[in-house]
């Protein structure tokens, strides 16, 4: 925002207060401004992880904020950071009952990386150009891997004491940058890639109205809103470095889209059985129109023809979706919610086959095929989805003690979709729960929750040889949807004995089991304990801590087939001669195809500690520290010659485990000192040390050329941008303010004989 | 903003006087002046009058209160042993017909016994310190409040990889009505995926090739709370991916520590023996960097022609 713009602003706010001054309603108004500066001592090789959505440069710190109120008139207005990328502010004001408006700015970078290297030049453009090879990244160059965020609105709302309203808002996010991007070298990912700078300039443009009714009894309302969103790049260029004669390829961006929706939602109150009943439904429509690409980068290298059917691309999804609630208490220390949800999505995009003349099918390269084939000569065409959910439920609360209730819920969802691996699915949630409030200091709810879910997979591999990779399909499952079970138990417990004391603990656990998995997910379990506790005197010292633990653990079972055929005869991706029945899973494995499971773990631990210690009646002592640890790990097992699982390098394909799966700490230290000088003036002092540590086996030993060293003559050679490689560091964070803020006047106490007078 | 301002000070909104001799603190100011100050100004200060109306209209008639304030004690409907229900009925008195409440029967929260002042403090209340990283802003975080109930989410707003609510520049309402909705985890939006394009446009498409989980449900990749892997991954890549994707070559491939960076303690490969920790000449680009997705960059969606947009690689 401008700084005319900006003063132009906190002046109107001030300035407006005298208006509403009347004689005998003043308008009266409490404000506070702060200024001052801060310094950020950073050591790290790339700043983004300790800077992610903020603005840590060294420069001002500053705040403005009042607010003012008469009997009928009120308005806010505050903003913090003026000048940085992550400021803020926002205004609103409005007449009791009659009506409101607002409107607010928020800035926020989101960095990825301050220290990326490319060797490509034009990052941020839509055209990304690079001779390769270029194996020294000393030569490469230097960009802020970010976007800058912006996101301003406002909104009216118009009621003037009557049950009828009315609401129109909109805003504008937009984004201005480049954002974490790569693409595969030459025609398939077994090239290796480039990391790219996506330029993201986006605009989204949204607008609503909305009017309805509303009482105690019933509302009921409806409501449109409109988004638009404007990408200025719809696609990227960039020199493909698999290609010698560094031709440019291109990657499709997120298209422009509009975005319709109506809503309608009532509910009614008046019923038998203190009942209430609730209902929306929404229609939406979000459509793209995208130009397709006639040409595509090809081996040759040519850019090879892709006879698409439509030139243009209309994309068009509808959306609906239905929601009706009753609660009720049909009888003395009983509640009841039954609801009933319905969701459809209907994609009625344009159907479009890549290679549409069967006498000038696509080239090799370019062609789609089965499942399990890289690169094979076949026509492609999109597949619709579609959905439709429903899902109803029930609860039931039964109060049958003082302090005391249990509850009970079934909840059944059932999905039907146009997916090739899984078209129908079910699921039953059953819970139970009890909670205990008898005591006025304790508290506790333990809930107990089963989900039983029944998917049908739809490949089958009847009139298959195992040599045909189709014949895998019907081995593989997919976790979002294959069948299982899932058993789930929560704990909370709260101990209030004082105003400032207590104690809360959360335990979850939870065990998801797969059925019948062949390939694919076997089973998660997650199990979370978190411990807060408080303890103080209001006005001499508050402490405040917490600790959790977590863990998260997937199973999973694979097969990999390394040596197939080439084609066309037998046809491609074929078991070869040497490795007979490839895609069985019974198959005796060797090198070529053998079974593995994988086991990864995530153990998060965390602990803080805070501290609000008034020193004096002047000064005032706020500290905190907290610190975030996670270990996360993956195990393997693959087949030996004789069959068994077996772990480490005895197995085929040399599963070493990994022991640095996104190992991370993060530690954050605050300290700051307010100094009360007077009732108006205060000076604030504070220092903040951060530290990351990120370890990850993707990031550990990272070059910018993979494989490395890097070798001229490779066209396979790979080309990164550093990002999240290098985040490792600390920063030590001191800040000064000082503080004016002025109390509206206060108002004379009505007399004690006076009361009933105004009544 | 500036129109905002101006519109305030002109002489349309120049109000009907108010039929009272001139603003006062209620009478219940004389004794309970610090929780009068907390809501002096606010609506509930704004609109309150001589008498306490606005008191009263929470602790009930004051008039024995006020002849014998020792004998007769004021109402206090907020107190731990009345029932959620009960408290919430009496801000109901005045609020049932706020639209935004229109579905707080059917929310998690009223089935759960969550009071109005389990979240809102009329009078003010002494808050526990905060903890949390340096933060720019000077406002309270909303996520400190909900965190108290929900510690699980609020832990995972800590980790890594994470939205940007601990910096405060999205709230929990963002996404969630904590007043209710018929929808499941009382998210605003329909459904889990239109809650996520309200802010992610650029994911609406439609594209010409879609990822149908992807277009099922966001959280089934995804944390929206935090995660400890990038992009809010539910579990590292290239194990996230190959969790539904095995078949020939690199999708059914073990991607184990030997593609690593680093030649990994026990590598048999004889260019790695005896030199643990050095570099690797056969790391692996399906492990390294953002692994599956170094390739597979479109995985929300692709109008790239051919093999190029079937498999999200441009």
């Amino acid at each position: 925002m401008k700084p005319k713009l900006l003063s132009t602003l906190v002046a109107g706010l001030f300035v407006a207060t005298p208006a509403f001054a009347g004689d005998d309603d003043p308008m009266r108004v409490q404000g506070t401004a702060t200024l001052g500066a801060i310094y950020n001592n950073q050591n790290a090789a790339d700043t983004a992880k300790l800077e992610e959505y903020q603005d840590l440069g060294n420069g001002a710190l500053s705040n403005v904020g009042a607010r003012g109120r008469n009997s009928t008139t009120w308005f806010d207005g505050y903003g913090e950071n003026f000048g940085r990328t992550d400021q803020f502010m926002y205004v609103r004001g409005g007449m009791y009952d009659i009506f409101k408006v607002g409107a607010y700015l928020n800035d926020m970078p989101h960095n990825f990386s301050t220290s990326a290297r490319t060797p490509f030049v034009g990052v941020g453009g839509n055209v990304l150009v690079a001779a390769f090879p270029q194996i020294n990244p000393a030569t490469w160059n230097g960009f802020n891997l970010g976007y800058e965020r912006r996101d301003a609105g406002g909104y009216v709302e118009w009621q003037k004491n009557s049950p009828w309203y009315f609401r129109a808002d909109g805003n504008q996010v937009s984004f201005s940058g480049a954002k974490v991007g790569s693409g595969a070298n030459g025609t398939s990912p077994g090239n290796g890639f480039v990391d790219l700078a996506i330029p993201t300039q986006y605009k989204t443009s949204n607008w609503g109205a909305e009017g309805g009714y509303q009482t105690s009894k019933a509302t009921a309302s409806l409501r449109w809103d409109y988004s638009k969103f404007d990408n200025s790049n719809e696609t990227l260029q960039w020199t493909n470095p698999f290609f010698g004669g560094n031709l440019l390829d291109t990657t499709y961006l997120p298209p422009d889209n509009t975005f319709n929706k109506f809503t309608a939602s009532a509910n009614y109150r008046d019923l038998p059985w203190r009942s209430v009943i609730s209902a929306r439904y929404t229609w939406s429509e979000t459509k793209s129109s995208a130009d397709l690409g006639q040409f595509a980068l090809n081996s040759g290298p040519a850019y090879a023809p892709t006879l698409p059917s439509e030139n243009t691309f209309n994309g068009k999804n509808v959306n609906q979706a239905f929601a009706l609630g009753w609660t009720a208490a049909p009888m003395t220390n009983v509640d009841t919610r039954v609801y009933y949800y319905w969701t459809k999505l209907a994609n009625r995009s344009d159907v479009v086959e890549y290679g549409n003349a069967p006498a000038q099918p696509l080239t090799g390269g370019l062609g789609c095929g089965t499942v399990g084939l890289t690169t094979v000569v076949g026509n492609c065409e999109n597949d619709l989805y579609n959905y439709t959910k429903n899902n109803v439920g029930f609860d039931l609360w039964w109060r049958f003690a003082r302090g005391q209730k249990l509850g009970f819920g079934y909840d059944y969802n059932n999905l039907d979709q146009t997916r090739v691996d899984y078209d129908k699915s079910h699921w039953s949630k059953l819970w139970v729960e009890y909670k205990n409030t008898m005591l006025d200091t304790i508290s506790g709810r333990l809930k107990y929750q089963y989900l039983k879910r029944d998917s049908t997979l739809n490949y089958s591999n009847a009139g298959l040889t195992a040599n045909n990779p189709a014949y895998l399909s019907s081995y593989t499952s997919a976790f979002d949807l294959q069948s299982s079970t899932t058993n789930q138990v929560k704990l909370y417990l709260d101990y209030n004995p004082l105003p400032l004391l207590g104690f809360s603990f959360e335990g979850t656990w939870a065990k998801q089991d797969y059925d019948n998995v062949t390939y694919g997910r076997t089973g998660s379990d997650r199990q979370g304990y978190f411990l807060t506790g408080n303890w103080g005197e209001a006005g001499k010292l508050i402490l405040s801590a917490f600790g959790s633990w977590e863990e998260t653990k997937y199973g999973s079972d694979h097969r990999y087939i390394g040596t197939v055929a080439g084609g066309p005869t037998p046809p491609p991706g074929f078991c070869t001669t040497a490795n007979p029945n490839c895609y069985s899973p019974t198959a005796t494995p060797n090198a070529g195809s053998y079974n593995w499971n994988s086991s990864t773990k995530d153990q998060t631990y965390m602990i803080g500690a805070g501290l609000d210690w008034p020193v004096s009646p002047t000064l005032m002592v706020k500290a905190s520290y907290l610190y975030v640890q996670n270990n996360g790990a993956a195990s393997f097992s693959s087949q030996d010659a004789t069959g068994q699982m077996v772990a480490g390098p005895a197995g085929f394909g040399n599963p070493l485990n990994i022991g640095n799966f996104d190992d991370s700490k993060q530690q954050s230290l605050n300290v700051k000192g307010i100094y009360a000088y007077n009732q108006n003036w205060s000076f604030t002092a504070g220092y903040a040390y951060e530290k990351y540590n990120h370890n990850d086996i993707g990031t550990d030993g990272y070059q910018y050329g993979l494989p490395y060293p890097a070798v001229a003559t490779n066209t396979n050679l790979s080309y990164l941008n550093g990002y999240d490689a290098f985040t490792n560091g600390h920063q030590n964070i001191f800040y000064l303010t000082v503080t004016y803020k002025f109390d509206a006047p206060p108002l004379p106490v009505s007399p004690l004989a006076s009361f009933g007078a105004t009544k | 903003m500036v129109a905002l301002a101006a519109l305030l000070a002109t002489p349309a909104f120049a109000q009907p006087k108010p039929e009272k001799s001139g603003p006062v603190a209620p009478v219940c100011a004389n004794c309970h002046e610090a929780q009068w100050n907390a809501i002096d100004l606010t609506a509930h200060g704004a609109k309150n009058d001589a008498s306490g109306s606005m008191c009263q209209a929470c602790h009930g008639d004051a008039s024995e209160h006020l002849k014998d304030p020792a004998k007769f004690k004021p109402n206090n409907p907020f107190q731990k042993n009345v029932a959620p229900a009960k408290q919430a009925e009496v801000c109901l008195t005045c609020h049932s017909g706020n639209r935004n409440l229109a579905f707080w029967t059917s929310g998690k929260h009223a089935q759960n016994d969550v009071a109005c002042t389990s979240c809102h403090s009329v009078h003010g209340k002494t808050l526990a310190p905060n903890i949390n990283k340096f933060v720019t802003t000077f406002l309270p975080n909303q996520a400190d409040g909900c965190g108290t109930c929900h510690q699980q989410i609020r832990a995972a707003t800590f980790k890594p990889s994470h939205h940007p609510i601990i910096e405060g520049k999205i709230k929990c309402s963002d996404c969630h009505n904590p007043h209710g909705a018929l929808t499941p985890a009382m998210v605003k939006q329909p459904t889990i995926n239109d809650q996520c394009y309200s802010c992610h446009a650029d994911k609406r498409g439609p594209h010409v090739f879609n990822h149908p989980p992807v277009e099922e449900n966001c959280a089934t990749c995804h944390n929206p709370h935090g995660s400890v892997h990038y992009k809010l991954l539910n579990e590292s890549t290239p194990n996230l991916c190959q969790d539904c994707h095995d078949g020939s070559r690199h999708p059914g491939t073990v991607y184990g520590a030997a593609g690593g960076w680093l030649c990994a303690p026990g590598d048999p490969n004889p260019a790695c023996v005896g030199k643990t920790g050095q570099p690797n000449p056969a790391v692996s680009s399906r492990l390294v960097s953002r692994a599956c997705l170094s390739c597979h960059s479109a995985i929300h969606g692709s109008n790239a022609p051919g093999n190029r947009g079937q498999f999200f690689t441009r």
